[in-house]
């Protein structure tokens, strides 16, 4: 599977907003979404959250791409759910369960609400300024620091893993299911784990050259204000407004 | 006034855990101040152990690591040593660590203990310096060959090194991002040791060739 | 395995957080920060397995490797499938933000404590090293399932015929995880087995030279 890299360069309005801003609305966006019990609040705020991407820049056909696993699995659940929740069953030849098909329909009305909600605020921001958002939120630097290194190693391991792979096809590797095929895999695997561990020795090298002690300094970009944060808190406001009304209707 | 050795080894000896032999054996080895020395030998020889070696990287089984004719021990030593003598690697993923490149040619300098206003004046001007400013805040992933390799030596280059040493710097490079690379040795004035293949790029830029033994026989022979 | 967003009930999603909060922060105090791109690099070739699809029947299911994770990782196997199951919700949308403590939990739990219980048994090396290695890929995968199950069990009363379906149509995946776990303890010990008697070095202390 291609790495799609969430570029942080969309022209959308979203995607200059500050980081801090986008990832606090996100939370309160999506807690104040799972808190909504009703299929109508629901509806209501799948509309609000189809705007978002939109906002952002981001073209439909990859917004509904991107929603595709997720609802696989909400069909999945559908299904089962509404084969085997307890309850009162329509009557047809399926005797379908409908607490159990009103139970998969909220879930995949939420679940797609807060995807969209994630897709628009936090994937058009790029993995380094998450991380360097996060860590102005608060979250420990070491964990900050790994989330971005692991990113920027990702690319290498998997172009070394593809190498080997394409390698492997050339000589009429076939996937199929047998023992033979899993063991290629494995080796495979095994042969890029080795030279990740080779390449891990080479940077922790170059880095020793330039001076590492053993604790990272990092440029800390200089803290802009909090631009935005009027912006957040409106975006947050309409799911909470949602959810309120959801709880104690007027 | 004749010039001064700068970073040398005395009968080094390199074997790795497990192989055959020694990649180096009763090696002797010098560079003065400011020269350019071309390091030639067949895949193999031990051009890449040779030059992590001048750093400590690779320790020696025997012999001495010297730099500025003191024999290197202490940890403060190897300190002194890699502050003035800057390394490339080969492959630039190697060196290209970070989530952005301003924050991989500020590295070195935040580890020498430089405040952070001055980190980022001297990187951007680095950059600046190389025309590559344009890539400041891009993702190493996201560059081409030739410009990590640029960046690479940027990062290394910012540190203000004396002598740089470089192992196979023109390695997949297109011409004209071969012909930056040169441009830019030729102005640091910095003291090179470059280990290479590409036998018109050491004719341009080195004033004498150290050649290394086929791993079969031989001995590393200074040849003019 | 990924549970996905607006599934389960806040308690649940509470307690998962809470959980993986507790060890990742035990994970990192493991982690010596020197060795942390040694840490950035092992984390981003687990997160390979992710991508790599091996054929099961008629389709293909994508590796997890927890349990090599955890023989390798130990505690320090928490951050790291943490940081790949944020960036697989980051980069393809997998699974998603509040349930990413959830998700976290259900594969690092069982990875972590196989990985304890097992690694004394790899260091033996030998035929003892395969047989941890396929234990802890299996074991690995039948606890994400039970775990994944229980999340959705504790969610509500309704979801059990489901979460008893994960369980089994898991168990393939788990035999996959088992044999290809397996294979790769196998080629480490003819290749590394300094890596199976001693560690991956993520705890070492101070700068080498």
């Amino acid at each position: 599977m291609p790495i799609t890299e969430p570029s942080g360069e969309d022209s959308g309005l979203l995607s200059r907003m500050d980081v801090r801003a986008k990832l606090l609305a996100t939370g309160v966006c999506m807690m104040a979404v799972s808190a909504i019990q009703g299929i109508g609040p629901a509806v209501a705020a799948l509309g609000f959250a189809l705007a978002l991407p939109l906002a952002a820049g981001i073209r439909l056909k990859s917004v509904m791409l991107r929603l595709m696993p997720a609802n696989f699995f909400f069909l999945f659940l559908g299904l089962v759910l509404g084969l085997t929740y307890p309850g009162e069953r329509v009557a047809n030849v399926l005797r379908l369960s409908l607490d159990g098909l009103e139970m998969a329909l909220r879930i995949a009305l939420k679940g797609n609400t807060m995807l969209l909600i994630f897709i628009a605020l936090v994937c058009t921001t790029s993995v380094p300024a998450l991380s360097q958002g996060l860590r102005a939120l608060g979250v420990p630097r070491k964990l900050t620091m790994l989330l971005a290194l692991t990113h920027r190693q990702i690319f290498l391991v998997t172009g070394e893993f593809q190498k080997l792979h394409r390698a492997a096809l050339a000589r009429c590797f076939s996937p199929r299911c047998s023992l033979h095929v899993y063991k290629t895999f494995a080796l495979l695997f095994g042969q890029t784990l080795l030279r990740s561990l080779a390449r891990a020795e080479r940077i922790h090298g170059a880095m020793l050259l330039r001076g590492f002690t053993g604790r990272f300094h990092i440029l800390v970009p200089s803290v802009p204000a909090w631009r935005g944060a009027a912006f957040a808190a409106l975006l947050g406001a309409l799911p909470l407004l949602i959810c309120l009304y959801d709880r104690w209707p007027p | 006034m004749t010039p001064q050795p700068f970073l040398g080894l005395r009968k080094a000896r390199v074997r790795y855990p497990g192989a055959d032999g020694p990649v180096l054996d009763d090696l002797d080895f010098t560079l003065h101040s400011g020269e350019r020395v071309g390091l030639v030998g067949p895949i193999g020889s031990g051009k890449t152990t040779l030059l992590l070696s001048l750093v400590g990287l690779v320790p020696l089984n025997q012999g001495e690591l010297v730099f500025q004719e003191r024999v290197v021990r202490a940890k403060t030593d190897v300190a002194a040593l890699r502050r003035a003598v800057g390394f490339v690697f080969q492959d630039p993923d190697d060196q290209l660590f970070s989530p952005t490149v301003l924050e991989d040619v500020a590295f070195g300098l935040l580890n020498l203990g430089c405040s952070q206003a001055e980190a980022l004046d001297k990187s951007l001007a680095m950059l600046e310096d190389m025309h590559l400013a344009h890539l400041a805040q891009r993702q190493p992933n996201t560059l081409s060959g030739g410009q990590k390799r640029l960046v690479s030596l940027a990062t290394v280059l910012v540190m203000r090194p004396k002598t740089l040493l470089l192992d196979e710097p023109t390695n997949d490079l297109d011409d004209r991002s071969r012909e930056l690379v040169m441009g830019i040795l030729q102005q640091s004035g910095c003291a090179l040791v470059v280990a290479s293949h590409d036998q018109a790029l050491l004719d341009d830029l080195t004033d004498r060739r150290f050649s290394l033994r086929d791993p079969l026989g031989g001995w590393g022979v200074l040849l003019s | 395995m990924h549970i996905a967003e607006g599934v389960l009930s806040a308690p649940v999603l509470g307690a998962g957080a809470a959980t993986a909060a507790f060890g990742i922060w035990l994970g990192l105090r493991r982690l010596e920060e020197s060795r942390l791109i040694l840490a950035a690099v092992l984390a981003a070739t687990f997160f390979l397995g992710s991508l790599v699809h091996v054929p099961l029947g008629p389709g293909s299911v994508h590796l997890l490797l927890g349990g090599l994770a955890g023989l390798f990782l130990g505690w320090a196997a928490f951050p790291v499938i943490f940081i790949g199951l944020l960036l697989q919700a980051v980069l393809f949308q997998f699974g998603g933000l509040l349930v990413l403590g959830v998700n976290t939990c259900i594969m690092a739990v069982p990875a972590v404590l196989l990985g304890l219980l097992l690694r004394p048994v790899l260091n033996r090396g030998g035929r003892m090293a395969l047989a941890a290695g396929f234990a802890a890929g299996t074991g690995a995968v039948l606890g994400m399932a039970l775990l994944a199950a229980w999340a959705l069990a504790l969610t509500d009363q309704g979801f059990l015929a489901a979460a008893r379906l994960i369980v089994v149509a898991n168990l393939p995946v788990a035999a996959i995880e088992g044999i290809v776990t397996m294979f790769v303890v196998a080629f480490l010990r003819k290749t590394r087995p300094d890596l199976l008697t001693g560690s991956m070095g993520l705890e070492r202390r101070g700068a080498s030279c």
